[in-house]
């Protein structure tokens, strides 16, 4: 099955500053492919020159086989948008902004109505209908946010860091529908800097890091860039231990890596990691611990080992 | 304490926006040294009314008269024919016409002071320049008045005037008591007169509000001149100068409704759907220009149901005028959403704008009591044009012809609006 989403050699720059540069990828139907990078990193720049709301300096961009740049409307067609910022008629009811929405794209009433219901019920904003937006609660809002966006039905959907700011109920509600939308063979462009996001929803992701694709992979393959190593995190009651006693701990259990990290010790194992070792000879020592976890190899991990930076650096 | 740190906030914030504080206490600063200047009194009038005089006496008296009015500093006069005036004053290009009727000179002797029947003075009009015909008729008793005061000052044509008096005295209508008095009054001149030196003057002849008091020689007839089918009704002007000014502010609503889009991020949300960017730029023009119309609609419709308001003039004219009228607002906005970045900045500027263009137009008041300078700079706003459009075709009962230039220079402001609305219209976020 041909890509629905087409990505080649985009470059943009804003003055001086190069925000995105050479960047190109592919996304399929069924597929939510995550961008994953700090902010900053050109991941909205990209999203605007996809929806052609940016005009990139040079590349190009195909939705379907529609280029971007050539046959802009048709393009859109295929194409939803969920914005990072909200983007609602606050005065206006729940199913006002859906018809408002839905209006621009050349539907019956028929099928307006059709898809109003669709959204509603997708987004579990049923009961919520005749209430104005002002009424809801910052997750309601975020659900209808995505609902505006399906109402033409898209074969593409951007979704632009869509769960900034909501509950975790809320946000689990909008992960459970970017996997419906993917079930129902749409393509998803999933943009974050939550790398447990990518991690849940998708299958391959992009590691974004000023402007450039630092490595795109399917997820586990990205994982693996970080190396099969588990990690350990220990915190002390009374603070991080003196540093004979973290030379002490190390000539122990040989970690392949060891690193303080603000109050805490943290220690990587290539291998089996040494845990009832290690808490005996803790509490033989007579350290009182308020950490003690143990966590394999994060797209955090990856970010880090690809930039050398965090992901939240910045 | 937290009442001062909120003022304290605010003011930092006010102090933030300089435009914003420079354009609050601009607008009413500039607006209060317009209406100063315009009301202050001055060496020369502000503002001359214009009208035409029609001597069809061609007497001494008449010539003295058209010589007096003339002199006055509030009057432009200009001699003109009958027909040449009433068309004048039709379209609105002239506010009065003092007819002088043929033998008004004889008849303007101290005796028709105390007649039943004098002659008349009529007064050409236009209705809806009322104030100007009250300043008139005080002008014309002035002069009138004064011009047979002079006869006192000439000892030959006093005597003259109160022989002629003192004959009739026994027509005047007054009971037998009061001729009797008036009969002493003129005899007791006529001996002052011929004894006193030729450069002294009678002054005060009685008290012309008591009762069988002498009255002003002539009567002076208003007569409002309108077209055939036209009838003038106050209301049409305010409803068309609030009309005119709201349609404005609806405009002023458009232009800021891209920035509100902007703010609220549905823009972005637009410019994703499948619309084209002209389209886009189009229908926020459209829906401004069909608020407008609605806006017009509903003014007139509620001022020919209830207030009397009539399309005296050409229906066509009208409805063309309301749509250009609309069109013009609509692009207005549209010049609005090109330069204005902030809304502040958009309500701000425009509400000064709009407020100027209705004040020149005459939207407040009639333009004719702006100065004349003045009324050429008014040319120069849509408001004037429409003023003078929907005058035409309502009350004044005028053809399409009339609206034809109004609606050219409508036109001309849709394309200009237009043309800086989409050379400065920014796209980009």
């Amino acid at each position: 099955m041909p890509p629905l989403l087409r990505v080649e050699k985009l470059q943009k720059s804003y003055g001086e500053i190069r925000a995105v540069e050479e960047v190109s990828f592919e996304v399929n139907p069924g597929e939510i492919l995550g961008l994953l990078g700090p902010n900053g990193a050109g991941k909205t720049t990209t999203i605007g020159c996809i929806c052609g709301l940016l005009e990139p300096d040079s590349g190009t961009v195909d939705i379907g086989d529609d280029p971007v740049a050539s046959r802009p409307l048709e393009a859109r067609r295929k194409l939803g948008v969920v914005p990072q910022d909200l983007a609602l008629y606050e005065e206006l009811t729940v199913e006002a902004n859906l018809l408002s929405f839905g209006g621009l794209y050349r539907m019956s009433s028929a099928r307006l109505v059709d898809r109003i219901k669709w959204c509603l019920e997708f987004v579990q904003l049923a009961d919520s209908r005749d209430k104005r937006v002002a009424q809801l609660s910052g997750g309601m809002k975020r659900r209808l946010n995505l609902a505006v966006a399906l109402m033409h039905d898209p074969e593409l959907v951007l979704a632009d860091e869509p769960t900034v700011g909501v509950d975790p109920q809320s946000r689990s509600h909008i992960f459970e529908n970017m996997e419906a939308l993917a079930r129902a063979g749409k393509a998803v462009v999933y943009t974050t800097h939550y790398m447990e996001e990518v991690e849940r929803l998708c299958a391959r992701a992009a590691i974004i890091d000023r402007g450039k694709v630092a490595a795109m992979d399917e997820v586990p393959a990205l994982l693996d860039l970080a190396g099969k190593a588990r990690r350990v995190r220990l915190g002390w009651t009374g603070g991080i231990i003196p540093e004979e006693e973290r030379r002490k701990l190390e000539e122990r259990f040989s970690p392949s890596a060891m690193s303080v990290e603000g109050a805490e010790l943290h220690l990587a194992f290539d291998g089996p990691v040494p845990v009832t070792g290690m808490t005996a000879w803790l509490a033989a020592e007579g350290h009182e611990l308020s950490v003690f976890s143990m966590e394999r190899p994060t797209l955090e991990d990856a970010f880090l080992k690809l930039t050398g930076r965090r992901l939240r650096d910045r | 304490m937290s009442f001062f740190g909120v003022a304290r906030k605010d003011i930092r914030l006010l102090r933030s926006r300089p435009r914003d504080l420079l354009i609050n206490t601009a607008v009413p600063l500039a607006m209060a040294i317009l209406f100063g200047y315009l009301y202050s009194p001055k060496g020369e009038p502000s503002s001359k009314i214009e009208i035409a005089v029609i001597d069809l006496d061609k007497s001494t008296k008449s010539q003295l008269l058209v010589e007096s009015l003339g002199a006055e500093d509030t009057l432009q006069v200009e001699p003109m024919a009958e027909a040449e005036a009433r068309e004048l004053i039709e379209k609105g290009k002239l506010t009065a016409a003092v007819v002088i009727p043929e033998r008004l000179g004889e008849k303007l002797n101290i005796t028709a002071m105390f007649e039943d029947e004098r002659p008349e003075l009529p007064l050409l009009v236009d209705p809806s320049q009322s104030m100007s015909f009250s300043m008139l008729e005080g002008i014309l008793t002035k002069v009138i008045m004064q011009q047979l005061g002079r006869a006192f000052g000439d000892r030959d044509l006093g005597l003259e005037q109160l022989e002629l008096a003192l004959g009739s005295v026994e027509q005047f209508d007054t009971g037998d008591a009061q001729r009797q008095k008036w009969r002493s009054f003129f005899q007791t001149g006529i001996e002052a007169l011929k004894t006193m030196p030729a450069e002294e003057t009678i002054t005060g002849a009685g008290d012309a509000n008591a009762p069988g008091g002498f009255e002003l020689p002539v009567d002076i007839v208003r007569r409002n001149v309108v077209r055939k089918g036209g009838r003038f009704n106050a209301y049409t002007h305010s409803f068309a100068g609030m009309l005119i000014m709201f349609l404005f502010f609806v405009a002023i609503d458009g232009g800021v409704s891209v920035i509100d889009e902007r703010r609220r991020g549905t823009w972005r949300r637009l410019r994703v759907a499948p619309i084209g960017r002209s389209a886009l730029l189009a229908s926020k023009v459209v829906s401004t220009g069909v608020q407008a119309l609605f806006v017009a609609l509903v003014m007139f419709l509620v001022g020919i149901f209830f207030f009397g308001v009539r399309v005296n003039g050409s229906l066509p004219g009208f409805m063309a005028l309301l749509l250009l009228s609309a069109c013009t607002a609509a692009t207005f906005g549209l010049m609005l959403m090109g330069l204005g970045r902030t809304e502040g900045q958009v309500r701000g500027y425009a509400m000064f704008a709009v407020l100027l263009m209705a004040f020149l137009g005459g939207a407040w008041f009639p333009a004719w009591m702006l100065p004349g300078w003045l009324r050429t700079v008014a040319m120069g706003v849509p408001t004037s044009w429409m003023m003078e459009g929907f005058y035409a075709v309502t009350w004044r009962g005028l053809g399409f012809s009339a609206v034809a230039l109004p609606l050219a220079a409508l036109a001309g402001f849709c394309v200009i609006f237009a043309v800086i609305g989409l050379k400065t219209f920014r796209w980009d976020e």
